[in-house]
């Protein structure tokens, strides 16, 4: 669904992705995972077309991104992008404008289950609502790939539990694809179904969560010490 | 159901005027405080400045009124980096010209806003503070140049109006487009895009002689353009007959367009977060 071809980002003189080539497949949840600077929000950003290839491509369903992929496409930045003015209902009404698949009582519902109001002014919210409130725009839609940068981050206990439920409630397994970078691995890890472990632009390691688990006989929080702790290579 | 473009439009241009709607009504209190000022000074004390002087300070504002629009139209670009909006902006599935239209109009609708607000206000108060004989002598020095006929000076105002209009949303087109090549480059983007800006000024100032010389209007009643000396920030032009304005107005638009996709294919092809 999601291919990197030879893919390498430079900002400057740093490389951010180095020679990237992978597939992340339909209907999975695909976990990013890597210390800061591994590369992960980079990634994400050249799916969003935030940012563009140095070399290489990126291809949707086979094809450059364009307008016509972007429609598929619900993405959560790690910072806040709301405008000043905005009410959560503001923010809903521009967002629907340009999406088919909007789920107006799929809002509705995880507008409750999320505890926020609409005529909460984004402004004034805490982080945490100001992470619900981004997750919201995200999952209120039957998008067919969900990108998630760090929702974690920053996050306390409970509203972090609350994002991941959010996550797997409305989960279509098999059609939907959900991408999610992160460094808090312990709370995704029952979650995610592929993992890609990124060091310094590369992947150093990816593969069924499950499989990985058995091959090395470790959970994913020990497999990561062991990749980036010791700085070996699988 | 497919989106429709016009929904799209509307939805950005709703935005667009949103996010400019705090600094217009900054505008219009300065605009309201200036006038009620003279408006003050003239009815209650023997200023040094007079009557006239202070009719003119009110009249300046309304010009005050529309360059703060102007710069602040660099702002409207700029904003959607620094308050990384750009995360909202660039992932939906519309393209730069959808974008930039949308500015462009929020933008000429603030114009028409501030502008039209400030323009009553100072005719108002120059009402109030003119006698009665000297907005006759207005009306007289009008009507003098053309033989008496004043409906064909205001006629004038009105083409002159018109084509200021045009080439204000020109300006704001190059403005676009200086702030999205600068936005191209992580180090100095603010000089870059102002140095483009002039440099476009001058590229257009040089290609107008150009052309002004292979039609050869007549001098008396050739047209200036953006950027040319005397030419003023946003045009202006010198009694021109109806060929010359249109060949005036074409050339404008023309320019327009270029500069126009020229930003909105910089701006899907080349710019990044």
């Amino acid at each position: 669904m999601i291919q990197f071809k030879n893919v390498t980002k430079k900002y400057g003189k740093t490389r951010a992705l180095d020679d990237i080539s992978l597939d992340i497949g339909k209907g999975k949840i695909t976990g990013l995972l890597g210390p800061n600077g591994s590369g992960k929000t980079t990634m994400i950003k050249l799916i969003t077309d935030l940012n563009k290839p140095s070399l290489g491509e990126v291809l949707i369903n086979r094809e450059p991104i364009s307008q016509e992929a972007k429609k598929h496409i619900a993405y959560l930045p790690e910072i806040d992008h709301f405008y000043p003015w905005m009410k959560i209902k503001d923010a809903k009404n521009f967002v629907k404008t340009f999406y088919e698949d909007w789920d107006e009582k799929m809002y509705e519902e995880l507008l409750g289950f999320l505890e926020l109001d609409g005529n909460m002014s984004i402004k004034k919210i805490s982080k945490g609502q100001r992470a619900k409130a981004k997750l919201l725009l995200a999952f209120s839609r039957r998008a067919d790939i969900i990108l998630l940068d760090e929702p974690l981050s920053g996050i306390d206990i409970f509203t972090r539990e609350k994002i991941i439920e959010t996550m797997i409630k409305d989960y279509r397994e098999g059609e939907q694809s959900i991408v999610i970078t992160t460094h808090e691995i312990k709370e995704i890890e029952h979650v995610i179904d592929d993992a890609i472990f990124l060091n310094h632009g590369k992947i150093v390691l990816q593969g069924d969560v499950e499989q990985l688990r058995a091959e090395k006989n470790l959970s994913l929080v020990d497999l990561m010490k062991e990749v980036y702790g010791n700085g070996k290579e699988f | 159901m497919e989106k429709s473009f016009n929904s799209k439009l509307w939805a950005m241009y709703k935005k667009d005027v949103m996010n400019l709607k705090t600094e217009s009504i900054f505008m219009l209190a300065f605009v309201l405080g200036i006038n009620a000022y003279v408006y003050y000074q003239v009815m209650t004390s023997d200023s040094p400045l007079g009557a006239s002087g202070y009719g003119i300070l009110s009249a300046m504002v309304v010009f005050g009124a529309l360059f703060l629009v102007f710069i602040r139209s660099f702002g409207l670009v700029s904003s959607e980096w620094k308050d990384n909006t750009l995360h909202m902006i660039m992932p939906l599935p519309i393209g730069g010209n959808t974008i930039f239209f949308s500015k462009l109009l929020a933008i000429l609708t603030q114009t028409f806003m501030v502008g039209g607000i400030s323009l009553a206000l100072t005719l108002g108060v120059l009402y109030r503070i003119l006698e009665l004989e000297n907005i006759q002598q207005i009306f007289n020095f009008l009507a003098m140049d053309s033989g008496g006929l004043l409906s064909s000076n205001l006629m004038e105002i009105v083409k002159m109006a018109g084509y200021g209009f045009i080439s204000f949303s020109s300006l704001i087109v190059m403005v676009f487009f200086s702030s999205v090549v600068g936005r191209m480059f992580t180090k100095l983007s603010g000089f870059i895009t102002f140095v483009v800006f002039i440099l476009s000024n001058v590229l257009i100032a040089q290609t107008t002689r150009l052309l002004d010389r292979v039609v050869n209007f007549d001098q008396g009643s050739r047209v200036m353009f953006l950027g040319e000396p005397g030419g003023g920030m946003t045009g202006s032009m010198n009694f021109m007959g109806t060929p010359e304005l249109l060949f005036g107005i074409a050339f404008t638009v023309v320019i327009s367009l270029v500069f126009f996709f020229a930003t909105t294919y910089l701006y899907d092809q080349k710019v990044e977060l």
